[in-house]
């Protein structure tokens, strides 16, 4: 397997309860992924450790990137921010956490409770997504200077096809708020898109929709991974998508992982339906 | 070839325009009601055309022209920019830039004072506006940095001789960095907890002001250096030396002069800053700000770092504070730290939320609406705050957005 994400002795706990302990898989590159398991399994705090947005007390994230191999806990690790990281970003990340520069490395992410700038248009959301690959600074953006515009202007073209794929492109001049419970799942899948990632982790997309929007979505999800270098990996609890798109499937019960495989394999698997069913 | 299809064609619109032009030019109306023939007219008008025509077709059969004609039809789509003002409205804008101008000359004393006082709280209103109304971050000390500004010329003056012009830059320097030293403790803070930080900020500044005599004067104040330009003064007696302005040239002596300067480079620099703001909305830091305030967990997860983005929203909304600040200073000769109360924080904040969060034209109404309504009703300057609480709470009831809400830019569709 030529995996995009390697993740090793992956621990971590909450005053005394143990959200994850040992944790050890691996994601391929350019495939589905499905992270599944019952409520409080700790799919989300896995989540949030490979996004960067909680340091796990042990073990170690590798990102294969297509250029390099990033440790991505060891960058919230402050000790090791230093090597990566100019002295400013890593004592400010030691200072202020450094969730941020996972994205620069290649990881994006969608949010459970959808997390959309609600106030902002459809085109600003994708716009706001790019903001650390526009050139240009201040003085360059109100003078017009042409590597400014330039940029502006391929950033609205990225926005334009993200938007054409997830069709969204009637909307893009309305606010997100005004949007719809599937629109506003898919606009948020698009703008973790127009940070150009190479692993994108979906918090359950299909939360909240109904089988039409799922079938669109689970639609939307396969031709993504076919025609992009993008590996995705989702959790969620819609059973029949997760078999229906995932070409591999990691099950978490009670912090630790108790299956790995293809879908065939899980749902033959006597621990995951023991850990589903309740016996 | 092209010579040949050239001469057809010129011929062809010569034949065209001389029948046109015969009857036109060809005959002249003479007295008796007769006719005069001069049919010369009419040939040598159609042999210009021919030959502008003969130039012009067998000039477009070479490749340049071809291309520059292709060009001219098929307009290439250049990446758009975002304009600086916006077409239909270049000329409102004109005609309030004009009227704006000519305003001062048309004022007494009294309203030329209270013009000034109205654009500062433009000023202060539209630096707030960046902090609270695109960012955010709700800041209840910013008078603060109104402070700085203000004794940075005020005490800039007294000890390094710091002039007006000076005093500009070096306060709106000065002010921002106080804006990063605020901003930093605060980073982690939000709403309720910020607002607080931001409260004591605000006070701390006072009180320094208030208690470090040796430094600041105390509650007893500081003079602020009398304004020149270009090394004149507006006094009726030179104070530094040299010759006051109204003297050089050769004037009779006004205390208008002073106000009228005042109001003209205030009201300059609030239009640049109208436009300097209203434009970092659609450029990306402008966005950064908004995208904070929606959300800073998305914002982290989408790779902005929020420190920097916070920090610039403090330090430009300082910025703009204390450069109000100055002019503030500068009007009122004198300061002390009586004028930088908490109740300033509350009015700015209310312009800013009366006016509409993040909205530059309502930010404006709403500054000039708070600072024109204590005026007009001095009559019942007893009833002036209630009549003011009971406006806010009407429009927080009918308006919670305030009077004009924030207009966003448009994108054009998907190509």
């Amino acid at each position: 397997m030529n995996p995009i994400l390697r993740v090793e002795n992956l621990s971590i706990e909450f005053g005394g309860i143990v959200a994850l302990n040992q944790v050890n898989f691996q994601i391929p590159r350019n495939q589905i992924s499905a992270l599944i398991g019952p409520n409080g399994a700790g799919k989300t705090t896995l989540f949030n450790c490979v996004t960067g947005f909680y340091r796990p007390r042990e073990g170690k994230i590798f990102l294969h990137g297509a250029r390099q191999t990033s440790e991505l806990c060891g960058l919230l690790n402050p000790s090791l921010l230093s090597r990566d990281l100019g002295w400013l970003q890593s004592l400010q990340a030691r200072l202020f956490g450094g969730s941020h520069v996972l994205n620069h490395l290649g990881v994006a992410r969608t949010f459970q409770n959808i997390r959309l700038f609600q106030q902002m248009s459809v085109m600003e959301n994708l716009l706001v997504a790019q903001h650390t690959k526009l050139k240009g600074n201040l003085l360059s953006g109100l003078f017009n200077t042409k590597a400014y515009v330039n940029s502006e202007h391929t950033a609205l073209e990225i926005a334009r096809y993200w938007l054409d794929f997830f069709e969204l492109s009637p909307y893009l001049n309305k606010l997100a708020a005004e949007l719809s419970y599937g629109q506003q799942r898919r606009l948020e899948i698009a703008r973790a898109l127009c940070t150009r990632p190479q692993l994108l982790c979906l918090d359950e997309p299909a939360a909240g929709l109904n089988p039409q929007e799922t079938a669109d979505l689970s639609r939307l999800l396969q031709r993504l991974c076919a025609q992009s270098q993008l590996s995705i990996l989702l959790i969620e609890h819609d059973m029949r998508l997760v078999m229906e798109i995932s070409q591999h499937i990691i099950v978490l019960d009670h912090g630790e992982v108790i299956a790995i495989g293809s879908p065939a394999y899980i749902q033959q698997h006597p621990q995951v339906l023991a850990a589903y069913l309740g016996t | 070839m092209h010579l040949k299809h050239a001469l057809k064609d010129a011929l062809l619109v010569g034949v065209l325009a001389l029948l046109l032009f015969l009857p036109m030019t060809g005959i002249a109306l003479a007295e008796n009601y007769s006719f005069n023939a001069r049919f010369h007219v009419p040939f040598l008008l159609a042999g210009m055309v021919m030959l502008g025509r003969f130039i012009f077709s067998y000039a477009l059969h070479t490749y340049h022209s071809r291309q520059w004609v292709k060009r001219l039809i098929h307009r290439e789509e250049r990446p758009r920019f975002i304009p600086w003002v916006r077409p239909q409205r270049r000329w409102i804008l004109l005609a309030l830039f004009v009227s704006g101008l000519v305003l001062p000359f048309t004022l007494s004393n009294y309203g030329l004072n209270t013009a000034i006082l109205a654009l500062i709280y433009v000023l202060l209103g539209l630096g707030l506006n960046i902090v609270v109304g695109l960012a955010g971050l709700l800041d209840l000390g910013f008078v603060a940095f109104y402070a700085v500004g203000a004794y940075t010329f005020a005490l800039g003056g007294q000890y390094f001789g710091l002039g007006f012009w000076g005093a500009i830059p070096v306060a709106a320097a000065i002010a921002a960095l106080c804006g990063v030293l605020l901003g930093f403790p605060v980073l982690r803070l939000h709403g309720d907890y910020l607002a607080i930080v931001t409260l004591g900020f605000g006070e701390i500044i006072r009180l320094i002001l208030t208690n470090w005599i040796e430094v600041t004067g105390g509650p007893n104040g500081v003079q602020v250096p009398t304004l020149q330009v270009f090394g004149f003064e507006f006094t009726r007696i030179a104070k530094a030396g040299g010759v006051p302005i109204h003297e050089y040239l050769g004037v009779a002596y006004s205390t208008a002069y002073r106000y009228w300067f005042l109001y003209l480079v205030l009201f300059l620099v609030v239009c640049a800053m109208i436009f300097i703001l209203n434009r970092l909305r659609s450029l990306p830091i402008g966005r950064a700000w908004e995208a904070l305030r929606e959300d800073e967990i998305a914002c982290r997860s989408l790779g902005i770092n929020p420190v920097t983005v916070k920090l610039s929203a403090f330090s430009m909304g300082a910025m703009v504070g204390g450069v109000a600040g100055v002019f503030f200073a500068a009007q009122q000769g004198f300061i002390n730290p009586t004028s930088f109360t908490f109740f300033e924080s509350a009015l700015i904040l209310a312009i800013v939320v009366l006016g509409g969060m993040g909205s530059t034209l309502g930010v404006v109404l709403a500054a000039i609406v708070l600072t024109l309504l204590p005026e007009v009703l001095r009559e019942f300057s007893q009833y002036r705050i209630v009549l003011f609480g009971g406006l806010m709470v009407l429009m927080m009831v009918w308006r919670p957005r305030g009077f004009i809400s924030l207009q966003r830019r448009q994108f054009e569709g998907a190509a």
